[in-house]
Parts: structure tokens; sequence; C-alpha cells
């Protein structure tokens, strides 16, 4: 549960950072210093900046944890592995690799114990192994307590594995995500990531088929190499 | 140290008994050496303080007058035990003054310590130009160098042409004779390359700030000395008129240094000698940010509105205009104010006073008091970092510490003679060095005012250029003669700069700390 709410408070915390930093620069705007007010007018001026963490032809490695937060039986804890490669610093390609581990929510204790249902049906998902397809779009940046700015990536990824489950079988499985990696320095990052993986199983005993939607959040700490080039 | 002062003392002592004899009576003679001899135990017992006491009764007493330039170095050799190194030197300035060969030398050199430690320039410059570098020991002479150099250096401005000439070689000189192992090396080898810049030696400048740049090799990029070497060479080669080196020195001056700032603001003066107007723009953008809001550049904004002028970017140069008239022109109003209520024959210790409680309130981070003040937050900010205020506060400090050492000794020390005078003769140090450093203040002031009147006057220059190349765009658009307006970024697709490794952000009126340095100009001439 605590996980869930650490989860919960980190995507809170990713919004409220955007909030507040769009807050931020309206504070700024509304800071009774003339030379600001007269300044924002300026015109023909941008900003080209060196980008804080280059990915383009780096590989970045991940280790973190997840939590699958729609399964209504059982607490999936994993240890997530993914291994990346950027082509450029909007594409690149990532090796996905995620151990579950499971324990039983009260209810299906409840449903095993008091009503003698057999829980041992229900479909689990002991691993996931597959390879993404990354696009990062969009970047960005926060402020934190006008002290700190924190550069942030934020990607799509799509991509294709094998999910072995508790029936014994590997299901192949189509696997969406999204995320932020927020550059700590430039070999450093917090990432965390969203993924939606659906992939099919049939039940040996009731010979049915149906499909599976695992919704995972995975929180970790990447690490970028080689050291990043500068032109 | 204890043991260091014990065999200084016994050796003065022994000096004096084997001295021939000047005394009327025996009596006389024998009840000196036993006061002197009990003075010198209680130093040797680490008794400073009752050491110190009967030093000064002894030198009270009118028949040892003849021995008071010994009584005095002892004297002043305990009070430096004491840490009282103000009171000291005035015991070491009268012994100088006395004349007595045996102890002249030996109180030079301590004088000189002592002056360093300080860093007074009243008592460097009375130090300095009595002392003879090869008298001191070996390990002391960088010192002796550096600061008789200082002396020198400091002396030369303002002078007749030959004077100075004569005085900043003497400086370069003693600069010179620094070893490179001395912790004065840094300083000695900057102000040498200053120097040899102000006697318009371009090449041994630039020789120099090397050397002191290659000694600094091992340390960080952002070493201060490395730092103000690189942007010494900026100031060398702009002074040469080279512009391209120029501007090449001053980009390498680190951004996460102090002297950043400086750098920026002396290099757009440079792209702007060097016709380089949407270089030296895009600098203005990060220069007039919010974040240097409390910097003192009023002419940086002249120099931009002129830039606007040239290429003709009339609506831009008002703004900026507006900015030096809701700035600068209220704060030339503010010290016209501040100063008129002080009055010339004023107290300058209010000029003081009013700067400590700036910085009283920076030191709270309390912004509305740093507004509040009576000079504006900028100005005031401009003349304490100024190198002779520092330098005086600094020393202001040090004299408050050590009134409060003495204020911490114990009663009977404090009511003694030896007590009163140490309380009296530093009050009076106190008051005479902040009356002096409100003097210096009240010219800065007088300076900045002098300089605000100027610029106020170039606005108004401006302005009329402006209302005229106003009318001149209007006739040249009207015949069909106008240039296309756009930026010459127009054809670039923003993917470009992000795949070469950069962001991209359009600027809409909002400073980002991390922006600044990295804001780029590119509007076109509207003109011409």
């Amino acid at each position: 549960m605590r996980v869930i709410v650490g989860l919960f408070v980190l995507l809170i915390i990713a919004c409220v950072s955007q909030v507040a930093t769009a807050a931020d620069r309206s504070n700024k705007r509304n800071e009774p210093i003339s030379t600001q007010l007269l300044l924002e007018e300026f015109k023909d001026v941008i900003v080209i900046q060196r980008r804080f963490l280059p990915k383009t032809n780096r590989f970045e490695l991940l280790a973190g944890g997840g939590y699958v937060i729609n399964d209504p039986f059982f607490h999936d804890l994993g240890l997530s592995l993914r291994f990346g490669y950027y082509f450029t610093e909007f594409l690149g390609i990532e090796l996905i690799g995620v151990l579950w581990g499971t324990m039983d929510r009260q209810v299906t204790t409840d449903l095993r114990e008091k009503k003698q249902i057999a829980t041992e049906t229900a479909v689990v998902p002991l691993s996931y192994y597959g390879l993404d397809f990354k696009w990062s779009p969009f970047y960005g940046k926060i402020a934190y307590d006008d002290q700190t700015i924190v550069p942030f990536d934020f990607y799509f990824s799509a991509g294709f594995g094998s999910t072995p489950t508790s029936l014994g079988d590997s299901a192949p499985t189509a696997h969406l995500g999204t995320g932020q990696i927020f550059a700590m320095s430039k070999w450093l990052a917090l990432r965390w990531d969203l993924s939606w993986n659906i992939f099919r199983t049939t039940s040996k005993e009731e010979k049915t088929t149906g499909t599976q939607n695992n919704l995972f959040v995975t929180v970790g700490t990447s690490f970028f190499f080689p050291e990043a080039e500068y032109r | 140290m204890q043991q260091w002062i014990s065999i200084l003392l016994t050796v003065v002592f022994l000096g004096s008994t084997i001295r021939p004899s000047v005394a009327s009576s025996e009596d006389r003679r024998n009840s000196y050496k036993e006061r002197l001899n009990s003075a010198l135990q209680m130093a040797k017992d680490e008794k400073y303080a009752e050491a110190s006491r009967a030093l000064y009764q002894i030198l009270r007493d009118p028949r040892l007058r003849d021995k008071s330039a010994q009584i005095r170095y002892m004297l002043g050799l305990v009070l430096i035990e004491m840490k009282m190194n103000q009171v000291a030197s005035y015991q070491f300035v009268d012994v100088i003054k006395s004349g007595d060969r045996k102890y002249v030398q030996n109180s030079l050199e301590r004088l000189s310590m002592i002056a360093d430690d300080l860093n007074n320039d009243t008592l460097l410059n009375y130090a300095m130009k009595k002392v003879k570098v090869e008298d001191f020991p070996s390990n002391k002479r960088d010192m002796v160098n550096f600061r008789v150099g200082e002396t020198y250096l400091l002396s030369s401005s303002g002078d007749n042409s030959k004077e100075k000439v004569s005085k900043l070689k003497s400086a370069i000189a003693n600069f010179r004779r620094v070893p490179s192992g001395s912790t004065y090396f840094p300083k000695a080898k900057y102000l040498q390359a200053s120097g040899l810049a102000e006697l318009g030696d371009t090449s041994g400048a630039l020789e120099a700030f090397d050397e002191l740049i290659d000694s600094r090799s091992e340390f960080a990029p952002t070493d201060v000395n490395r730092t103000a070497a690189i942007l010494g060479k900026a100031r060398v080669f702009y002074q040469a008129k080279k512009w391209g080196e120029s501007v090449e020195y001053y980009r390498r001056v680190p951004k996460d240094t102090e002297l950043w700032h400086d750098a920026l603001f002396e290099l757009s003066w440079a792209l702007f000698r060097s016709g380089k107007f949407r270089s030296a723009l895009s600098l203005f953008n990060s220069l007039h940010s919010t974040y240097y809001d409390d910097f003192y550049i009023p002419e940086s904004l002249i120099l931009r509105a002129i830039v606007y002028l040239y290429i003709c970017k009339y609506d831009e140069m008002e703004k900026v205009l507006n900015i030096f008239d809701s700035t600068y022109a209220n704060q030339l109003k503010r010290v016209n104010l501040f100063m008129s209520e002080t009055g010339k024959g004023s107290d300058h210790r209010v000029y003081l006073e009013a700067i400590e409680k700036i910085m009283a309130a920076e030191k709270k981070s309390n912004q509305s008091e740093k507004v509040k003040g009576a000079i504006p937050y900028n100005i005031a900010r401009y003349v304490i970092k100024e190198g002779d205020f520092s330098r005086s506060y600094v020393y202001l400090q040090k004299l408050i510490e050590e009134l409060k050492r003495v204020e911490s000794q114990d009663s009977s020390w404090q009511n003694s003679t030896v007590g009163r005078y140490a309380k009296k003769a530093l009050q009076l140090r106190i008051k005479n060095t902040r009356l002096h450093i409100g003097s210096m203040i009240r010219n800065h002031l007088i300076e900045v005012r002098g300089e605000l009147r100027d610029l106020e006057e170039q606005v108004g220059f401006l302005r009329y250029e402006m209302v005229n190349g106003r009318k001149n765009l209007v006739k040249r658009k009207i015949l069909g003669k106008g240039l296309e307006e756009g930026r010459i970024d127009d054809h670039t697709d923003r993917s470009f700069y992000v795949q070469n490794g950069y962001e991209y952000w359009p600027f809409q009126g909002e400073y980002w700390l991390d922006e600044i340095g990295n804001h780029h100009y590119v509007g076109k001439r509207s003109c011409d």
C-alpha cells in the first residue's frame, strides 16, 4: 500500500511541479520590479542552451521497483531492469526485464479460507521480457522551491515481449508506456514509468481465453553512459 | 610561539644588561633591572596580561626615558601575544620614531607583520617605506616584496606621469621578486601584470597573466586567481584594441564564478566595438535580467540603447531608456536626497551607518529592509564591493574584535593603566576608521552621482536620436525603401537545435537562472 501511496505522491508532485512552474512564472511577472515588467516585452530573443543530460549515442541502465496497480487479488511487486540505447535525442530502443513477486490481498485470502473458492486459477504474471521503441517528443524543466532547476524528458514507448504467468505458459505481450526522466546530473536521472501490458491467456481447467491488462508503475534510477560528449 | 617570545624577551633583556650603563644611580639600575626581570619572568610564564601591566608601569617611569625603546619593544611583543596587534603597533611605531638603532630594525619587522595581518593601508604605507627587504628573514621576504610593491602601486595613482611610471616600475620589480611558491604569488603576479598593462607593455602583461594561469593549472577551472588572470588577459587585449582575442578570453571566464558577470558586461563592450551587434544584444538580455537587479550597471543600459539605435529598433530602444528612467534616474534622486539630508559638514559616519544597515538586512535576507535603505541597494552593493571599502571595513572589523578582546580581559587588567590605554586607543582608532570609511563612501557616492548625471544627459540625447530615427524610418517605409522585418531563425527548425545537443526555448519575458548567458538575439536590422 505504501508503494501505491508513494507512487501516487510522486505523480502528484510531478503534476504540481509543472503547475508550480507556471505559478512561479506568473509570480515573477507580478514582482514589483520595473525591470522585469519592462523586460518581458523585449522581442526577437530566444534561448538556446546545451542539454543538461544529452542522450544521443548513449546507453541508459535503469534499476527500479514496480507495482501493478490494477490487480484486485494480489499485490504484485516487481524488480525492473531496463537497458536502452538512444540513436538521437528523440528516439531509442530499450530492453525490459521485470520479475514479479506476488502476495495475496485480504480479499483473496478471505475467498480461499472463508468461502473455499480456489484462487489458483487466477492469472498472475511472474515476469515480463520485452523490447520497446522509445520516442521523447517533449522536454521541459521544473523549478523546485525557487532553488533548483531540474530538466526532464517526457517519453512514450511501445513494444512487444513475453509474460510468463502462473498458469505455466508464456503469453505474447503488447506493451505501451509513458514516463519522465528527471536529470540529476549529466549521468544520473530519476525516472518513473507507467506501463500497460496486454496479453491473452487460456485457463487449462476451464479452457477459456481472456485478455489480461497489467497496468504497472515503475520508479527507479537511471545511469547514462558513456560520458556525454558536447559539441 | 611561547618559546619564541621567551627566547626573544631573554635576548632583549640580556642585551640590556650588557649594554654600558647610562643610569644615574646604582639604585635606579637595580630597581629597573629587577622590575624588568620580573616582567620578563611573567612573560616566560605566559602571564602576558600581568607582564603588559608591569612593562607599562616601567614605561611610565620618567627616570627610565632612555630605556623606553627597549621597554616599548618588549611591551609590543607581549601585546602581540595577547592578540592586540593594533595596540602593539603603536609601541613599534614609537620605537621606530625614537630612532634607537638597536630596536628599530626588529620593530620594523614586527610592525610589517602586524600591518600585513591588519591589512591596513596607513600602517603598511608607514612600515613599507622604511623597510629594507634584505634585513628581513628569508621566509618573510615574499610578504615584504609584495607589500612594498603594493604600496608603490597604490601611491602611483594620481601622480604625474614621470613619477607614476617610476612608481609603477618599482612596484613591478617588487612583485617580480615574489617567488612562485609563496602564498602572495597569485596576487603579486596579477598586480605585476596589471602594472605592466598600465605602463602599456601589452606583451609583458600577457606573459605575466600566462604565468599566473600556468601556476594554477592544478586547481579547478573556477579557481579565482586563474579566472582573474583570464579576465585580465581579456582586458589587456581590449586595451590593445584586439577585439577578437579580447572576446575569446572574456568567453573563457567560467560561468559559475563571481567574475562572470563582470566578464559579461565587458564582453558586451568588446562585441560592440567589434561591430557584433547581435552578439552584444544577446548578452544584454542576460545582463538586464531580474537576477542582476542588484548590480549597478547603468552604462550597460546606455550601450544597449545605442546598439538598438544602430540597427534602428526604436521600440526596443525606448524600452531600454524607460528602464533607465525607472531604475537609475530614480536612484539618482534618492542619492541626491540622502546626500543633501546628510549635509556637507556632517559627520561622515552616517554614510557608513547607512551601508551597515543594508549589510545587516542582506545578512538576514530581509528584502524589504534592503530596498528601503537610505542608499539604493545596488549602489550600496557597488560601494561595498569597491576594494578600498572592503579593505578598510575588514580592518575595522579586526579593530572591533581587538576591542572585544580588551573588554574580555579580567577587570583588574581593564582598570590598569595599560588596560585603559589600550581601550582608549582602540576606541579612538575605531572612531577615526569609521570616519575614514564614511568619507570613502561619500566619495564613491559623489562619483556615482556624477556618472548617473552624465548618463541621464546621454539618455536625453538618445531619446532625441530615437525620435529622429523613427521619423526617418516612417519616411523610408512610405517611399518603399524599408527593410523586411523578420528573424534570422525564421527558416530554422527547432529540432535542429535539439538534435545538435541543445534545447530551444522561446523567450516570453520570463527568466530562468540556467538560461542566463544563453539568450540569443535573432532580430534583423530595420535599416541599412
